[in-house]
């Protein structure tokens, strides 16, 4: 059998869809571009479920590590890895990609060439940045991240997408300017104890550094990750962004795009900063519990569907943002896999709204009701997606809520109180939209001649609700290949020399792999 | 008396780049008589900048550092910077053939001038002794000053090069006398006899170090100017604005970098005993230049004037990179510069590529709906952009990257800080015009510009004049339009070469760092 982790497969899914890029670039002929970004995308998932397949069930640390030097003087260099905390966020990017890809196939008839190679171009960055270990490699990916998405707002939004875009653009620029600060800052005082410069991350968790610096640094990180999370009060660019930007631009930017800010929580404010991580923590629960009773009353007073799925994933967000500074390992596992729900679900809503919008070209709760008998499959689809992101047992949503409101009771007992307050107004909700637009007396005569969902649109659904189910059914799945790396980041926090020594046996072996 | 041994190989570059400028003048002049198609002249001088630069890699791979008696010196470093002006020439050359032949005839003098300030630019990296600095600044501000003013028709030229002259020869005054104190303080004018006479104490008693002291900040004005460093930037934007585009995509990315050559080893070797003093100076000036360029870039609507407010916030980064007074400070500056040349340059070729026959100012708004009319060209531009901004993946990016590290290795933490909050802040204007190219109709033109006219009522007036003198070179250039689809080729040559530049160097910066800071620690040392 291939030995699968000697092989170059993250650097392979990171740059494959580039390749595609390149190829749409050069192809001319509508079909035949979005044949080539759709295959390009395809292929990239079908790489990526080597990891899966390919994964060491049990092992808390990196797995299939690449390393060589990029910018040597100063230590950076190009060291890619993932553990069970980056993997399900990949896996969820490359799965993503191509159904937001088979989305714009007919719906996006402007400019198709630069759309399909700005949306690859954006995979190649949401994959580097989850697989990056080099803090500057993973700024360079998650600072041009911004660049794509920022073009898809900005060219294919709505009436108010310059704004938007814009608004998008100078928020996360904002926050990031603290991050490259705080990367470079970290690089000194690397370089102040061991005498050259580094970057990575592996290498810095066991820096030990004196509890005031990691206390500005953390917040110089904290700000970065807060805002494109989005955590209460940083989430005003989330709801312009959201309404402006395009069905598939939305399904990316809540999918996948807002992770960046947990995950840049886990992956790095934990390990790197575990006293401020902990001193801090009744604070960033506090902000993500007022996230989510915010985001969810916003919802409901929503006219507008994608309005409401936006303040939503505000909601959402802060469910996972408590999962994380509870500081428990089931709620740890938790925030990661709901994730990983999240989206899914929120993906999934977006394409839900974009199907009624793209045969109505409304998305006013008004404008609608009674779709129930007029397009039963997609009624069907919708009741499942809205279920999933409600919570219902035996869906994804609830496995990831449940083990997040497990941990927050061990931390504060009033923080899961005020967080099944917020699972109470998401079911609420969703539930008055499902209603609105679903039941009741069909509130205008235009929507008589709509058309249920034809075999693309089902076969984009498809997937999603399989894995609604999948991993309602059985989470194990999955937490058994997250829970080794979140025990890892719990114990580091009062321990920090566990996650040293786990990560420099690593970095022996990294090292190796770069003689080799 | 022997006659002393020249080592003339030590200004190799400079003098086949002299050779060449005289080359092209003779050229020129024969051209009538001899039936030469005057069309050779970009082309020679091509040539020339091509030899110039194969003499400096060669003299730089060979090791050795060659002197020119204790004048002058070809070392890695002087090379270095010789070779970042020879590839701005380069491309300053291919920018000049889309303009020249319409705004004038003497194409010959065009390039003549401009070979000849690119060879005192590069006597500025290489000078050992501050009078050999003051020389070169001299030849390369003369040649320019008539650069600037090449546009005879255009009236805002002509005012552009009597600002740029008059206020030049005022700092090139403080230059000199920055010399004349230095050289009380120490009795020297050569670097290394400056520099080791502070260390031994020379300097140190309450007259003389009220003199070097003085010194240290005239000269700190004299290099300020020509770099366009707040506050010593206001000619900046009047003669940028001014110029022929090309002019001011060859001047503001050159002078830069000549100005730091010579700023650099100035202050890094001759008066290392001043530096606690000259850093903080600098640490201010740079907090000043970054925050002062940002803040009147966001306020313009004609492109060449916010990329000259852009130009000084950029001068105010690189500076950042001078404040520790390190050579992995001055790798950085180097790099930057060397990036520069790809970022800006590749703007100041978009803006001449849309400026019409003649026309000598691009707005904003001219901008709108280009991503359809010239897809490649929005998107050379758009990288551009991002690149200044300092987005990653481009070239701009590590620029800064390394020239803040290099700064927070000495522990100017606050200084980072405000360099990358300003990044933050000329992300604004430049994504204005990513706005315009990409998320506007190119319809909604005439209402941008008359806005913007409206909102500037002492730009229109300038307009105004502009425009009535416009007509008269359009209406010469007519003869000329045979060159045009030989000019936008070029033009098309220099876009796509300073994209590939900042995206290939921004991908894969080693190669050129390495190649930087090797020369640079031969001569700073560690």
């Amino acid at each position: 059998m291939i030995n699968l982790t000697s092989l170059p497969i993250l650097s392979v899914i990171t740059l494959l869809p580039l390749l595609g890029m390149a190829l749409v670039l050069l192809l001319r002929g509508e079909k035949a571009m979005k044949s080539a970004a759709l295959l390009a995308s395809l292929l990239t998932f079908v790489v990526s479920l080597a990891l899966w397949f390919g994964w060491q069930t049990g092992e808390a640390g990196m797995q299939f590590m690449e390393s060589m030097p990029w910018a040597p003087e100063l230590g950076i260099h190009y060291t890619v890895g993932v553990d069970g905390i980056s993997m399900p966020l990949v896996l969820l990017t490359t799965l993503l990609l191509p159904l937001v890809l088979l989305f714009s196939w007919d719906t996006v008839r402007d400019k198709q060439k630069t759309y399909l190679a700005l949306m690859l171009l954006l995979e190649t960055a949401m994959i580097g940045v989850f697989v990056a270990l080099d803090l500057v490699l993973f700024f360079v990916f998650f600072e041009a991240s911004l660049i794509p998405m920022y073009f898809l707002i900005g060219r294919w939004g709505g009436p108010r997408r310059v704004y938007a875009a814009l608004k998008f653009f100078i928020f996360t620029a904002f926050g990031s300017a603290f991050l490259l600060a705080g990367i470079l800052a970290l690089g000194y005082l690397y370089q102040q104890q061991t005498g050259v410069w580094s970057f990575n991350v592996l290498d810095m968790v066991g820096l030990g550094l004196p509890a005031n610096v990691q206390t500005v640094l953390f917040f110089a990180f904290l700000l970065a990750f807060a805002i494109k999370v989005p955590l209460f009060p940083f989430h005003t660019w989330l709801p312009d962004a959201h309404v402006e930007a395009p069905t598939g631009g939305s399904v990316i930017l809540a999918g996948i795009l807002l992770k960046m800010g947990t995950y840049g929580f886990v992956r790095f404010s934990l390990p790197l900063f575990p006293e401020p991580s902990q001193r801090f923590a009744p604070l960033l629960a506090i902000l993500a519990i007022v996230g989510i009773l915010y985001g969810a009353l916003v919802a409901l007073a929503q006219k507008d569907v994608k309005k409401l799925v936006a303040y939503s994933s505000v909601a959402h967000l802060g469910f996972v943002t408590l999962g994380i500074f509870a500081l428990q390992q089931e709620s740890l596992s938790g925030a990661v896999l709901q994730m990983v729900n999240h989206g899914l679900s929120t993906g999934a809503l977006f394409l839900l709204v974009g199907f009624l919008y793209e045969r109505r070209h409304t998305r006013q709760l008004d404008d609608f009701g009674g779709l129930w008998k007029l397009m039963p499959i997609y009624a069907g689809f919708a009741l499942i997606t809205f279920m999933s992101s409600a919570g219902l047992p035996g869906l994804n949503g609830f496995v990831g809520e449940f083990t997040i409101l497990v941990g927050a009771m061990k931390s504060n007992i009033l923080f899961a109180v005020l967080g099944t307050l917020g699972i109470i107004l998401a079911a609420w909700y969703l539930l008055w939209a499902f209603a609105k637009i679903f039941q009741g007396p069909n509130a205008n005569s235009a929507n008589a001649s709509l058309k249920d969902l034809n075999l693309r649109e089902v076969v984009i659904m498809v997937p999603l609700v399989i894995l609604f189910i999948v991993i309602g059914l059985y989470p194990n799945l999955f937490l058994s290949k997250i829970n080794p790396s979140t025990q890892l980041v719990v114990d580091q926090l009062s321990n920090p020399s566990a996650i040293t020594q786990h990560y420099q046996a690593q970095m022996v072996s990294a090292v190796e792999l770069v003689e080799r | 008396m022997t006659i002393p041994a020249i080592d003339m190989l030590a200004i190799l570059p400079q003098t086949i780049v002299i050779v060449t400028a005289l080359l092209v003048l003779l050229v020129d002049a024969a051209a009538g008589q001899a039936r030469i198609d005057r069309q050779v002249l970009p082309w020679l001088s091509l040539l020339g900048l091509a030899a110039a630069a194969a003499a400096a890699v060669w003299l730089s791979l060979s090791g050795q550092p060659h002197y020119f008696q204790e004048m002058a010196v070809a070392d890695g470093y002087s090379l270095t910077v010789m070779l970042v002006i020879l590839l701005t020439a380069g491309l300053g050359v291919l920018l000049a053939q889309a303009t020249v032949p319409h705004i004038s005839h003497q194409a010959g003098a065009y390039y003549g001038l401009l070979l000849l300030s690119a060879a005192g630019m590069m006597f500025m990296g290489a000078a050992l002794d501050l009078l050999v600095v003051f020389l070169a600044l001299e030849i390369l501000s003369l040649a320019l000053y008539v650069l600037v003013g090449f546009n005879r028709a255009e009236a805002r030229s002509a005012e552009a090069s009597l600002k740029y002259f008059l206020l030049g020869a005022f700092s090139s005054g403080f230059f000199l006398y920055g010399i004349a104190l230095v050289y009380g303080a120490t009795a020297s004018t050569n670097l290394e006899a400056i520099g080791a006479a502070l260390a031994q104490g020379t300097g140190a008693s309450a007259s003389q170090s009220l003199y070097l002291y003085a010194g240290v900040a005239m000269l700190l004005i004299g290099f300020g100017f020509k770099i366009a460093m707040a506050p010593f930037h206001m000619w900046t934007p009047d003669a940028y604005q001014g110029a022929p585009t090309p002019v001011t995509g060859f001047m503001s990315v050159a002078t830069k970098a000549a100005a730091f050559g010579a700023f650099m080893r100035v202050f890094v070797i001759a008066l290392p005993a001043a530096q606690p003093q000259w850093s903080w100076a600098l640490a201010i000036l740079a907090t000043l230049t970054m925050t002062l360029g940002n803040l009147a870039a966001l306020r313009q609507s004609s492109l060449k004037r916010m990329l000259a407010y852009s130009s000084i916030a950029h001068a105010g980064y690189a500076l950042v990179g001078l404040v520790p007074g390190t050579s992995q400070g001055v790798s950085a500056v180097l790099f930057y510069l060397f990036s520069y040349v790809f970022m800006n340059l590749g703007a100041f070729a978009v803006v001449t590529a849309l400026e019409r026959l003649g026309e000598n100012d691009v707005l904003n708004g001219n901008f709108a709906g280009l991503a359809d009319r010239r897809p490649a060209l929005a998107a050379a531009m758009a990288i551009f952009m991002f690149s200044l901004a300092g987005i990653p993946p481009f070239v701009g990016f590590f620029a800064k990257f390394f020239v803040f590290s290099a700064a927070m290795a000495e522990g100017w933490g606050w200084l980072v800080l405000v360099g990358v909050l300003n990044s933050v802040l000329s992300a604004f204007y430049y994504l204005s015009v990513t706005v315009q190219m990409y998320f506007r109709k190119a319809d909604e033109t005439p209402a941008v510009a008359e806005a913007a006219g409206k909102s500037k009522p002492g730009l229109r007036r300038a307009e105004g004049k502009g425009k009535k003198g416009a007509a008269a070179p359009a209406a010469a250039a007519q003869p000329a339009e045979t060159a045009l689809a030989l000019s936008t080729r070029s033009l098309s040559v220099a876009v796509f070469i300073a994209a590939l530049g900042t995206v290939a160097v921004g991908l894969w910066p080693a190669p050129w760092t390495q190649w930087i800071s090797q020369a640079v620690t031969a001569v700073f040392g560690g």
